[in-house]
């Protein structure tokens, strides 16, 4: 295996995450060293991209989220660009959708969608029936749309997980629509806790959603079939490497995986193809297996997304010529469109 | 449909089921013997010594309460079952709506804000660990016998525990909550108000609950040492009497008044305004 470079691809400044040599890590209060969580991540995502992010459990992919979103400061980057700037701490240009806790508990279903609209208003609007009034007449027909018509006036503890989550992806939807904001919308396990046919309907609802709008979309998710469906590309972020560095450095994990995806076919029957299950085989053979780490020399020559780029040392690769595990080899690029 | 019958105790272990009207017959049970041992300790005192004053009779008490009710004192001219009740309650509403605002506010901003935590904390900290009644005397002194140290005894005693506990419960908030507003384009401001303080809100009418035992405390132990009217007041006054016809029954008053703020206070959160409140199940 021959050790090569993955060069840096040309910066066009239509870049929605500019991610450079980044690591990242906790302090470890009974050891009192740091432990590394995301170790020399290098991403760009291009503006319009749906990017299923994926990997074993603690392997940072929430981490990596927060990075984005700003509730977390990464600790050391060469390069690090959110949108155009410096992530600062969370505000309207990124969007969250979380698995749980995103509604607010004390307001029904309509109010929660109002919520964005009620934070851009300004202190005449709040105080005018007249406002209000097209206000709600806005909001209901995002209702309708998410078929929640009957749950307007319910309060979040009394829905069912699909519906909090469609409440959820409302509340994101109306400022999309009416401030054109946010440009990235970071979900963070945002399906984890639907029953199956439910997330069937909603990954097709959040496609439509990305077809139309063309936003930004990081979907972490447990789910590799999901990973794949969703996405024009998968990052799959893992702690299962291996590298000629001596054993303190190899911690935290690495991009082993980024794999470009054809545009989707909208009917979640694609999942039942070979090319598809072989795909999520090959990730889950790549980043699931903690008793075969692939050295990174190796993984880095498979990275295939056109946007996929590493920074290695010779260091690192000093026995990238050594014989390692042949691993199956990556598909084809798959056929999906129908 | 034999033999799937099984027979259920109606008192005893695990299993038992007291049903309705045998479980309250159970309840009822050891308040009427209670209440059937002192008339018999009562009457058997009285039988020896008519002039008994440690056990008055129910007719006795009943004579007491019944003056104190209806007939105006001779001195003053006033009613001092109702003036007693309305001093009273003026300084434990006085007090407790102090420490609902004051631990409200200060609470949320210490919850929210680190900076203001780091500010308050320490000193919320060291001051809660302070026996108000300890310091009853330097409150006199400081503030002197009017209503003002009877009110402050009560919101210091209530109101900084209560700031403490407010303080956890807006720290504890899922952070998600906050992101997710910042996100929506909320300012920090709008987090405050539209976010964590209607949630705190029936939160607070619990802890005010929770309070209410130690504000009455505090009431009827600055009442009985400096006041000239009040409930407290009242029932030490009586102490040099020995007057236990009033005594007691001004003390099952007290109780039931107790009671009732209570249950007035559970009526607010069953409003359907805090609908969600009550029936989260999160």
């Amino acid at each position: 295996m021959e050790f090569i470079p993955r060069p840096k691809p040309a910066i066009t400044g239509n870049e929605a995450v500019h991610l450079e040599d980044a690591y990242h890590g906790y302090l470890d209060t009974s050891t009192g060293q740091v432990k590394t969580v995301l170790n020399d991540i290098d991403l760009i995502v291009s503006r319009g991209e749906f990017v299923s992010l994926v990997g074993p459990s603690g392997c940072g992919k929430s981490t990596l989220l927060k990075l984005f979103t700003g509730q977390e400061i990464v600790q050391q980057a060469k390069y690090f660009q959110v949108l155009g700037r410096l992530p600062s701490f969370p505000d309207r240009t990124r969007g969250v959708v979380f698995q749980n806790y995103g509604l607010a508990p004390h307001l029904t279903v309509l109010r929660n969608i109002l919520l964005g609209l009620e934070f851009q208003a300004s202190l005449l609007q709040r105080f005018s029936r007249e406002w209000w009034k097209q206000a709600k007449d806005m909001a209901r027909k995002y209702l309708d749309d998410m078929r929640l018509t009957d749950a307007s006036r319910k309060y979040p503890t009394e829905l069912s997980g699909g519906m909090r989550q469609r409440v959820a992806i409302a509340q994101t939807l109306i400022t999309i629509d009416l401030f054109g904001m946010p440009d990235l919308i970071c979900m963070d396990e945002s399906y984890g806790a639907l029953d199956a046919s439910t997330r069937e309907d909603l990954q097709i609802f959040i496609l439509k959603l990305w077809e139309n709008y063309k936003k930004t979309i990081v979907f972490v998710t447990h789910n590799l079939e999901e990973a794949v469906f969703l996405g024009t590309r998968v990052v799959v972020l893992s702690q299962f490497w291996t590298s000629d560095e001596p054993a303190a450095q190899q911690q935290g994990s690495r991009i082993v995986v980024d794999i470009p995806l054809e545009p989707h076919a909208m009917s979640t029957e694609v999942k039942q193809t070979t090319e598809f299950k072989e795909l999520t085989k090959y990730i889950l053979d790549r980043g699931f297996n903690p008793k075969q780490r692939l050295h990174v020399a190796q993984f880095n020559a498979d990275l295939r997304h056109p946007n996929a780029f590493s920074s290695l040392t010779k260091e690192q690769c000093a026995s990238a010529l050594i014989d390692q595990p042949a691993s199956a080899p990556p598909p084809v690029s798959d056929s999906r469109t129908e | 449909m034999t033999g799937l019958k099984r027979n259920i105790p109606i008192f005893w272990g695990l299993h038992a089921r007291p049903g309705m009207v045998f479980g309250r017959f159970l309840g009822f049970l050891p308040v009427a013997l209670l209440a059937g041992l002192y008339l018999f300790a009562s009457h058997a005192r009285a039988e020896k010594n008519p002039e008994d004053k440690l056990m008055p009779s129910l007719h006795h008490m009943y004579e007491e309460m019944k003056t104190i009710i209806t007939v105006p004192d001779k001195r003053s001219g006033k009613n001092l079952f109702l003036d007693d009740t309305k001093a009273s309650l003026k300084r434990l509403g006085m007090g407790i709506g102090i420490a609902a605002v004051a631990s409200y506010f200060i609470g949320i901003l210490m919850g929210m804000f680190p900076g203001f935590r780091a500010l308050l904390a320490p000193l919320v900290t060291g001051l809660s660990n302070i026996n108000p009644l300890a310091i009853l005397v330097i409150i006199l002194v400081a503030l002197g016998v009017g209503e003002s140290s009877k009110v402050f005894l009560i919101a210091f005693g209530i109101g900084i525990p209560m700031m403490r506990t407010i303080a956890g419960m807006a720290e504890r908030m899922p952070n998600e909550l906050t992101v997710k507003a910042l996100t929506l384009g909320a300012t920090q401001f709008q987090v405050l108000y539209k976010i964590i303080a209607p949630q705190m809100l029936p939160r607070l009418i619990d802890l005010i609950r929770v309070s209410l035992g130690s504000a009455w405390i505090f009431v009827i132990a600055a009442e009985a040492v400096a006041a000239t009217e009040g409930l407290g007041y009242r029932i030490y006054l009586q102490q040099r009497y020995m007057n236990m016809g009033l005594i007691i029954p001004y003390v099952i008053y007290i109780s039931l008044l107790a009671y009732a703020s209570d249950l007035a206070l559970l009526g607010i959160l069953k409003l359907p305004w805090f609908r969600w409140y009550s029936n989260g199940d999160e």
